[in-house]
């Protein structure tokens, strides 16, 4: 090889890889962590038609405010029990099933107006954490998870209702309040009872 | 392009090597010292292999030989009573200087080649710091640089730091690792440059812009990484050295060698280290270990007229990011700022999980530097492979499923030709050439925050500089183009493809004058940054707050949209020009030495995020920031003094300021504050070992020029409210008081005998609780306690 002029052999080299450009799209990804459709299907006890009210946030981390739809309504007297459904409307996936099956690092709060219902009293169990609510579902460690809840009307009234899911990685204890962890989901509805 | 580039190579080429003829006309000159006294060595004599010519210094140690017809000679430096030296010299170097080293002494003789001044730093302010005589811990390059005058140190909590030089850092500072740009996914803050400093040599910092020498970006300075020059003609000599250090329970290992032969001469180095969770003086900082390897090789060629060199580099790291840190919406966010102690704090331990970061960088570079009679070729072509992993917290098999999973793929090639003189004129021209692929790869589950992206940039420069009586001008001009492919999913997953292209014209005048035992120098240049992919299309939410760049949102009368992807042409977004004055004094006489620097520069269109409302999604409220941009002014200074007291106590002062003001209001969030650092050292001579004590107490001031401060609760008050005029009416603003001042006390204790190296150092050793303005986890939890750090280093020396 002539050593003379070895820059000759280093640009081709060059030229040669650098010809190797692309224009690879990036893959489609199914975004799990998105939550967009949530539904709380009030179900009464003893028969009849499911109650159901919702809230949706299509675009996700877009700039569009989450939109709850209408005010919860129910009937005085009546014994309901709640679930709550996640959807990820992008991917079309059941989040409330991943929140059962990782049920053990997951659990739902609620705050309402004071004694709005007649079970459980008080105002829920996120800004005063030693307040009841009536979970009706549990982890592999006997922890309440909140995906199903029961609640008892009387009275008439009116106010809010918050829904809180917390993820707590290694956190969940039979003691842990709803300021440990990190929220996957905090939505307030307007409630009227009559 | 293939046949422009090779008109250009053989229009050098044919015109220089027509002149490249042998004539006796070459002339080494050079001063002879003693190592061990510093002072002028007479009577050495000097002899050129193989010929019969020679000399002996004159009573100043200066020598002279004349009349050698070789273009490169081997000098015999000798003297009795004093170790032998041969020293490798051509006549493309300047006047070497010769250390002679007394036989009983342990270590051995020295010789320093003089550099050509033909740079394109003339009239630039720089500062070097040799890596050999660190003496704080430093684990990364942030920390290294930050002893540095009028360098600072952002940083993401404890792991993640990078330099800031006169308040500018990221994407606003080049990284140059042995003339090859360090090209990595340099938009962010918390992403640190994959350097491990201990492969070096030298830092030097240029605190001008320098664009026109070194390309985009370096609109705030560039930081040059010098690696030991592979010299021609020594048996195996370098280090090995570890250390131990308390605050993380850690350690590193690190080793680097070199040799060299007639014509070939090689390196290689290796660095481990581990470090377990840091400790604030008050609580752990859990999950904030960090794992770190790397290794390096090099190897040189050396013909008549031409050398070769080839270099080969990897490194890999894991850190982990205070899990406290890592929360989700606005509320969770209050509480975790509000807590007394960071939430998730746990017993200490190596384990890291996420939030963390996975990063591996590989290079390989090929220089060529071709010698004609009175100039020379330099060409380096560099290939530089980053991938970078980011874990997040999330739900199930997702947390161990990165959320940013990104490959660029970078080659640089820089064609240097450096001129004979021509009028006086000295000076060099080039042609660089940048080709950048990047990749989301597949499997995050989640929607790619950049863009898939390609981008070519070509650039072509010519500096000259001439010198006046005691005065050196220099200017220099360059051309850069660039144009980028952009494939990306906008937030319903759909495809969106654009081709953006930016280009600059920018200059530079440098002077410099020297009178009696002072220096004047004084440089004004422009420098340009297009904006980066992630300012210009990041989308998305990371950890408790929502990004968008210039096109993923749209002013509306009724607020902002995102629904759409824009284009240059629905809203352009102009590059970063920059225009920085810098002028520094400098002086020594007899004991004292002194450096003044002030400096202006006026950023065009400056580029930041700022926070413009919020939104609320099913997880609860979440402020967001947009990008946009705004004529930024910096004005400082820095001045630093050292002063020799006695031969054995010196100390140093330095002292840095930077004012930022936004010109259309208010300032930025981030600027560092002005601090004030001494440092006291003494040696003692301990008959064959030697002794040296130093102490640096350093004070921090309180940052006085802050943006408005709206604590979060009270975003939530206007969230509830829905006072988004309150919001618009607002500058920058930030979500937390700014941290006081903070006074530190290090210190250093080292011990050197024969070849060995003892050294014990102390970082805060007051223990003082403290919080950084610049770091960006403040807001959750306080800085370092106490740490203190053994560290044992073996020389290897040259026979």
């Amino acid at each position: 090889m002539k050593t003379k002029n070895p820059f000759y052999f280093l640009l081709f080299f060059t030229l040669i890889l650098m010809s190797c450009s692309d224009d690879d799209v990036p893959e489609a990804e199914n975004d799990e962590e998105i939550i967009t459709d949530v539904s709380l299907v009030f179900s009464p006890q003893g028969g009849g038609e499911p109650l159901v009210f919702k809230a949706v946030d299509p675009d996700g981390a877009g700039v569009a405010d989450l939109q709850v739809e209408g005010e919860i309504t129910l009937a005085v007297n009546t014994t309901y029990e709640l679930f709550i459904e996640m959807v990820n409307g992008i991917e079309n996936e059941d989040i409330s099933e991943e929140v059962e099956e990782e049920g053990d690092e997951h659990q739902l709060f609620f705050s309402f107006t004071n004694d709005l219902f007649a079970n459980p009293t008080g105002s829920g169990n996120i800004e005063a954490s030693a307040g009841t609510v009536n979970y009706n579902d549990q982890d592999e460690n006997g922890l309440p998870i909140g995906l199903i809840t029961s609640w008892r009307t009387e009275a008439a009234g009116q106010g809010s209702f918050r829904v809180l899911l917390k993820h707590q990685p290694d956190l969940k204890t039979s003691t842990s309040t709803s300021g440990v962890g990190s929220s996957d989901l905090d939505i307030t509805w307007d409630i009227v009872i009559e | 392009m293939i046949r422009v580039l090779m008109t250009i190579l053989l229009m050098y080429l044919s015109c220089f090597t027509l002149v490249a003829y042998q004539k006796c006309d070459h002339k080494v000159e050079g001063t002879v010292f003693d190592l061990r006294t510093g002072e002028k060595l007479p009577f050495a004599t000097i002899l050129v292999e193989e010929t019969q010519k020679g000399t002996v210094s004159d009573i100043d140690g200066h020598f002279e030989i004349t009349n050698i017809c070789q273009d490169e000679v081997e000098l015999i430096i000798s003297y009795i009573g004093y170790k032998t030296n041969t020293h490798h010299h051509d006549f493309h170097h300047g006047s070497p200087i010769i250390y002679l080293a007394p036989e009983d002494y342990s270590l051995q003789s020295v010789v320093v080649e003089g550099e050509l001044l033909r740079d394109g730093k003339v009239g630039q302010t720089t500062s070097t710091i040799e890596i050999d005589k660190l003496t704080a811990s430093s684990h990364n390059l942030g920390q290294a640089l930050k002893q540095l005058s009028g360098v600072e140190m952002v940083s993401t909590g404890q792991n993640v730091n990078k330099p800031v030089i006169h308040g500018l850092h990221s994407n606003r500072i080049l990284i140059i690792n042995d003339d090859m740009r360090h090209e990595f996914q340099n938009w962010g803050t918390d992403h640190a440059p994959e350097i491990d400093p201990d492969q070096f040599q030298s830092i030097e910092v240029i605190k001008g812009a320098a664009t026109v020498k070194y390309g985009p970006d370096a609109l705030g300075g560039v930081i040059l990484l010098h690696p030991k020059k592979l010299a021609l003609h020594e048996s195996i000599n370098g280090f090995v050295k570890t250390s131990a250090f308390t605050n993380g329970m850690g350690g590193s290992i690190s080793s680097q060698i070199h040799a060299g032969g007639h014509k070939i001469s090689g390196t290689f180095g290796v660095r481990s280290m581990i470090q377990g969770d840091l400790r604030s003086p008050d609580y752990m900082l859990s999950n904030t270990g960090k794992k770190e390897t790397s290794f390096n090789a090099g190897l040189r060629y050396h013909m008549p007229k031409m050398d070769l060199e080839l270099r080969g580099s990897y490194f890999s790291q894991e850190l982990g990011i205070l899990r406290g840190s890592n929360t989700g919406n606005l509320d969770d966010l209050i509480a975790a700022m509000e807590s007394d102690i960071p939430f998730y704090t746990e017993e200490f331990g190596y384990a890291i999980s996420s939030p963390k970061q996975e990063v591996n960088h590989s290079s390989i570079k090929l220089k060529g530097k071709y010698y004609f009679a009175n100039s020379w070729l330099e060409t380096t072509y560099g290939l530089q492979l980053n991938n970078r992993f980011e874990f997040d917290v999330r739900r199930g098999a997702n947390n161990e499923t990165p959320s940013i999973d990104l490959t660029l793929l970078s080659q640089n090639l820089e064609i240097d030709f450096f001129h004979p003189k021509i009028i006086g004129f000295e000076g060099n021209m080039g042609l660089s050439l940048m080709m950048q692929d990047n990749n989301n790869n597949p499997g995050t589950n989640t929607i790619p925050f950049v863009p898939n992206f390609n981008t070519s940039r070509l650039g072509f420069y010519l500096i000259e500089n001439k010198k006046i009586g005691n005065a050196t001008v220099e200017f220099g001009t360059r051309y850069d183009w660039q144009t980028s492919s952009i494939r990306g999913r906008d937030n319903n997953n759909d495809l969106f493809f654009d081709n953006v292209d930016f280009g600059n014209l920018s200059a530079s005048l440098g002077f410099q004058y020297s009178f009696k035992d002072k220096l004047f120098r004084s440089n004004v240049a422009s420098a340009w940054r297009p904006p980066s992919i992630s300012e210009l299309y990041s989308f998305g939410r990371h950890q408790a707050s929502i990004e968008y760049g210039f096109w993923r949102y749209e002013e509306l009368e009724t607020g902002i949209a995102t629904a759409e992807v824009l284009t240059q042409s629905d809203k352009p977004v102009k590059s970063e020009v920059g225009f920085k004055w810098i002028n520094s004094l400098s002086g020594s006489k007899e004991n004292i030495s002194w450096e003044m620097v002030f400096y202006l520069n006026y950023i065009k269109d400056y580029i930041y995020a700022t926070p413009r409302g919020i939104t609320s999604t099913v997880r609860g409220a979440f402020p967001y920031w947009i990008y946009t941009q705004d004529d930024a002014l910096f004005v400082g200074g820095d001045v630093s003094l050292d002063i020799q007291h006695t031969s054995n106590l010196s100390s140093n002062l330095s002292i840095s300021y930077v004012h930022a003001r936004n010109l259309s209001g208010g300032t930025f969030v981030g600027i560092p504050p002005a601090n004030i650092r001494y440092e006291l050292r003494h040696k003692f001579d301990l008959g064959k070992g030697k002794l040296t004590l130093g102490l640096t107490p350093a004070y921090t001031f309180r940052q006085f020029n802050e943006p408005e401060i709206l604590e979060l609760p009270d975003l939530l008050e206007i969230q509830k409210n829905n006072d988004q005029e309150r919001l618009n009416e607002m500058d920058v603003f930030d979500i937390r008081e700014v941290p006081e001042g903070y006074f530190l006390l290090n210190t250093n204790v080292n011990y050197a005998l024969s070849q060995w190296i003892f050294s014990v150092s102390g970082s805060n050793l007051l223990n003082n609780n403290y919080r950084s303005y610049t770091d960006r986890l403040r807001y959750f939890s306080d800085d370092l306690g106490i740490n203190i750090q053994l560290e044992i280093k073996y020389k290897i020396l040259s026979k």
